[in-house]
């Protein structure tokens, strides 16, 4: 019985080959602070595209975390979360993208491609103030992405997410670095 | 087992069952948890709720399934066992199951295909068509309003930039632009156009993003924001105009910004128009919107949605399927156990426990059914309590009565008398021990017999008319003295018929009393002759002496005188008179013995001496051969009497039977403990009518015997406390036996 359920649940979210990841990842200091830019490949794995273009809002959430090495233990210096939501109007053909880091705003675009540009690049965003750095001491960049289907008008919506899942979390890209 | 442990092994069983829950609970969140991440890495939130469900689900089918599988095999057990009440519980079950097992099975595959009908026709390729021609029309239409609302924004924008004045700081004369919306003053052909325009909304800013002019034209006044700055800045030529909309109560307001320009100055603002779209417009436009992205998110939802449905389908199947075998095991449970419970209790009642109750629940046939058991229980048990009081009393009553039976038994038994009770036919009902001794009888032999069968004797004839004159009499009793014949010997008795009757004077019987008056009046006539011999003694002996000495000197004195046959007829006459004189004596003196009996002076002495000393005695005249048992005890007597006792019974062998050979025993009886001495004789022996009257006084087949020998013999043993008895020897001779009772004179 749990064999025959658990087929039907890893049917519903079988494996896809190119897995989403976060890449690109460069550092660079500006004006006493440290910037940080990267890059979500294949943030739009199997059927996700469809799923955008039937007009469900499609969250996707990316987490930085910098800390600190120590001996026993890391200290957390930085965590901040970016939110990022994709919805395709139908009527309007277009897709509209909402931001709320550093700043609330809307836009809206006409072409897929270049919304997943916009959505998927994170350019030069402030990570902490250098002062809080010290030389000689190695700090640790965490980058997370993942994405969560909004709310869907169907009626048997919650019954399909039961066996399904639109969402993904990639793997934790973490890197080191010394000043 | 009480309730009170059931209801612990109860609970301890749900403890056990939560515990085991919820391990396997955390066990497949693990194991759904670790195949998950390593297929497809996943959000942990998002699919808590997918495990909670599935493992929910999976959990009651898993526990109700246990439940089912447990409860069917304990039926299985139940039947095998042949436990009461276990077929039709399996019957019931299978009953239940099959009757709620085909039309689900058969509902669910009915189902099953109408899922798939109904599916099928959901993602038909015409309502697809269909779809994506109205969404397509409303693109066109809401692409047309744009384009117009564009046209609308250019054609003002070339009105200002050529009719109104600029400032050379770029900054427009609002006069003017309100002159161009203003009242029909001006004729010209393009203001006319511009008015006639289905325009809602115009707004014109300066470069800096200032409201120089705003008009609205919308059914409720509304606030219309004019674009933020950012936005405006972000305007360019290339990109065209900003298009944005205005939810309203009336509908959705149209939007569109772009740059004001002029041919010669450049930008010198901007400018925003609006165009309401109707709420029925809206509506429609958001229907078909819907409509169309329901249908895509259904197409890309297909096969979770497929898998889930009948997922779904197939749980509730599940879940009906155990639930209706749950449900047949607890009916059938309901219906057998009190049908178990009965048989049960019925079984408990017939091995005497009317103590037992049945427990009743619900108010169903079965519950009235155990209540009339219960109700038939508590009537058994008053009953039997009724019952047994009455056996209580009933015994008592025979208790007493076997008591006084016995009592009166006992008295019967006791009493000297022989009692014997006769049925109306004349059969003897009951006759005590007396009875049975004074007539040597065997009771067990005579119970049933005529009593004329029994007796034998002289007055049998007069015995057998009694009852008949009794009857006849009208008395109660008559009384008479009889002699019958027991075993060859004479006995007296006297004899009291009576008349059995009951309460109701109904003649049940006859009963006979009798007294044996053979030993009284044994005793009456030694008495008498002891009397007499006592009186002829004192009479006789006097004179005798003279006489024999008057003889004596008769002889002495005139013996000369005689001559010839005088002298010898005087001698022989003299010599008879001494001769008879001195047998005269001897009688005399014989009754003398026999009238003074001294009583015996008793002392404990053996009779080993006694008998060597009378065969010593006797061994000149017959062989004697005596022997004494080793255990044969010393007894309390009186030597010399018991040694009379000896001489007179060998006198009597050796005179009156002529016997050659006498052996004497002694030895001890058990059972009753007696001393026993036994003389035989092989003289020629007694007669049996005479037998019974050798122990008489004066009684002898002896010529010149005084018949006073046994008469002295018995006189000694009956003052021993003991007993004799003569029998006939074989092949002749007789035999005497005297016994001492042990038991009541120990030695």
């Amino acid at each position: 019985m749990y064999l025959f359920f658990f087929c039907l649940v890893s049917d519903s979210i079988a494996s896809e080959p190119n897995a989403p990841e976060i890449s690109d990842v460069s550092l660079t200091i500006n004006g006493g602070h440290l910037f940080l830019s990267f890059r979500l490949i294949n943030g739009m794995p199997g059927k996700m595209e469809e799923l955008v273009k039937s007009g469900v809002p499609v969250r996707y959430i990316f987490n930085v975390t910098i800390k600190k090495k120590g001996l026993l233990w890391d200290d957390e210096l930085k965590s901040m979360e970016l939110r990022r939501t994709i919805r395709f109007d139908n009527l309007r053909n277009r897709y509209f993208l909402h931001f709320d880091y550093p700043s609330t705003k809307l836009i809206s675009i006409e072409k897929l491609k270049r919304a997943k540009k916009f959505l998927f690049n994170v350019q030069d965003l402030k990570l902490i103030s250098m002062k809080r750095l010290e030389k000689g001491e190695k700090y640790t960049i965490e980058i997370k992405a993942r994405s969560e289907k909004g709310e869907s008008s169907l009626p048997f919506s919650r019954l399909v997410k039961m066996f399904t899942s639109f969402g993904f979390s990639s793997k934790t890209y973490e890197f080191e670095f010394t000043l | 087992m009480n309730s009170n442990l059931l209801y612990k092994e109860k609970k301890k069983r749900e403890r056990i069952l939560a515990a085991v829950i919820a391990i396997l609970v955390v066990i497949f969140s693990i194991i759904e948890y670790k195949l998950v991440i390593f297929i497809r890495p996943l959000p942990k939130y998002s699919n808590v709720l997918i495990f909670a469900v599935i493992n929910i689900n999976l959990l009651l089918i898993l526990v109700l399934s246990f439940l089912v599988i447990r409860n069917l095999i304990k039926l299985l057990f139940e039947e095998k066992g042949r436990l009461l009440g276990a077929k039709l519980k399996t019957k019931l079950t299978i009953a239940f199951v099959m009757v709620s097992l085909l039309p689900t099975i058969l509902l669910f595959f009915i189902s099953f295909q109408f899922l798939q009908t109904s599916l099928a026709y959901w993602f038909d390729i015409k309502i697809e068509r269909s779809l994506e021609q109205a969404i397509s029309i409303g693109r066109n239409y809401y692409k047309a309003q744009v384009d117009e609302l564009k046209n609308v924004e250019d054609v003002i924008s070339r009105q200002i930039a050529s009719r109104c004045k600029i400032g050379p700081t770029g900054g427009i004369d609002g006069q003017c632009i309100g002159d161009i919306f203003g009242p029909a003053s001006m004729t010209d052909p393009a203001i006319t156009c511009i008015r006639k325009l289905p325009l809602h909304y115009v707004c014109i800013l300066d470069s800096y993003g200032n409201v120089i002019w705003t008009k609205t034209w919308l059914p409720i006044t509304q606030d219309i924001q004019p674009p933020k700055r950012e936005k405006l800045a972000s305007l360019s030529k290339e990109k065209g105009p900003l298009i944005f909309s205005r939810d309203l109560s009336s509908g959705m307001l149209l939007l569109a910004t772009s740059s004001l320009n002029h041919p010669n100055l450049g930008k010198i603002g901007y400018i925003t128009v609006g165009r309401l779209l109707g709420q029925d417009i809206v509506g429609r436009l958001d229907a078909v919107k819907k409509g169309f992205e329901e249908y895509k998110q259904l197409r890309l939802f297909q096969s979770p949605l497929k898998t889930s449905l009948l997922s779904t389908l197939f749980l509730i199947t599940m879940l009906i399927i155990f639930v209706s075998i749950w449900f047949a095991l607890r009916l059938a449970k309901s219906i057998t156990e009190p049908v178990s419970m009965l048989a049960d209790a019925t079984h408990r009642i017939a091995q005497g426990d009317l103590n037992f109750r049945l427990e009743t629940k619900g108010r169903d046939e079965l519950s009235g059914l155990v209540q009339a058991f219960n109700t038939m229980t508590k009537d058994l048990k008053e009953a039997r309590r009724k019952a047994e009081e009455a056996s209580r009393r009933l015994l008592k009553s025979y208790s007493e009565l076997e008591h006084r039976k016995a009592y009166i038994e006992m008295l019967l038994e006791n009493v000297t008398a022989g009692v014997i009770s006769l049925d109306p036919t004349g059969r003897i009902t009951t006759i005590n021990r007396s009875a049975c001794q004074i007539l040597k009888l065997d009771a067990s032999s005579v119970i049933g017999k005529d009593y004329r069968e029994l007796i034998q004797g002289e007055d049998f004839s007069e015995l057998e008319r009694l009852p008949q004159e009794l009857s006849m009499s009208g008395k109660d009793r008559v009384k008479k003295s009889f002699r019958i014949d027991v075993g060859g010997v004479s006995k007296s008795l006297i004899i009291s018929f009576s008349l059995l009757k009951d309460n109701k004077d109904r003649t049940l019987g006859i009963l006979i009393v009798f007294d044996d008056l053979t030993e009284l009046e044994r005793i009456q006539r030694l008495a008498a002759w002891r009397e007499v011999a006592r009186r002829i003694a004192h009479e006789i002996k006097n004179p005798l002496t003279p006489i024999q000495l008057s003889a004596q000197r008769l002889k002495r004195k005139f013996l000369n005188h005689f001559q010839g046959d005088d002298l010898e007829i005087f001698e022989r006459c003299t010599e008879t008179i001494v001769k008879q004189t001195e047998e005269l004596k001897k009688l005399v003196n014989e009754f003398s013995r026999f009238a003074r009996m001294p009583a015996p002076e008793l002392k404990r002495a053996d009779i080993r001496p006694i008998i060597d000393e009378i065969t010593e005695i006797y061994k000149s005249l017959i062989n004697i051969d005596a022997s004494v048992s080793e255990n044969f005890p010393m007894l309390l007597m009186d030597s010399q009497q018991i040694k009379r006792v000896f001489i007179n019974i060998l006198d009597n062998s050796v005179s009156a039977g002529l016997a050659k050979n006498v052996i004497i025993r002694a030895y001890v009886e058990e059972s009753p403990r007696r001393a026993v001495v036994s003389i035989a004789d092989d003289g020629k022996g007694i007669s049996p009518k005479d037998i019974s009257k050798v122990f008489d006084p004066y009684f002898s087949r002896k010529k010149g015997g005084t018949g006073l020998g046994l008469a002295i013999v018995k006189s000694i043993i009956d003052a021993h406390e003991g007993s004799i008895e003569i029998k006939l020897n074989k092949p002749t001779g007789v035999i005497f036996y005297i016994r001492f009772d042990l038991e009541r004179n120990p030695v």
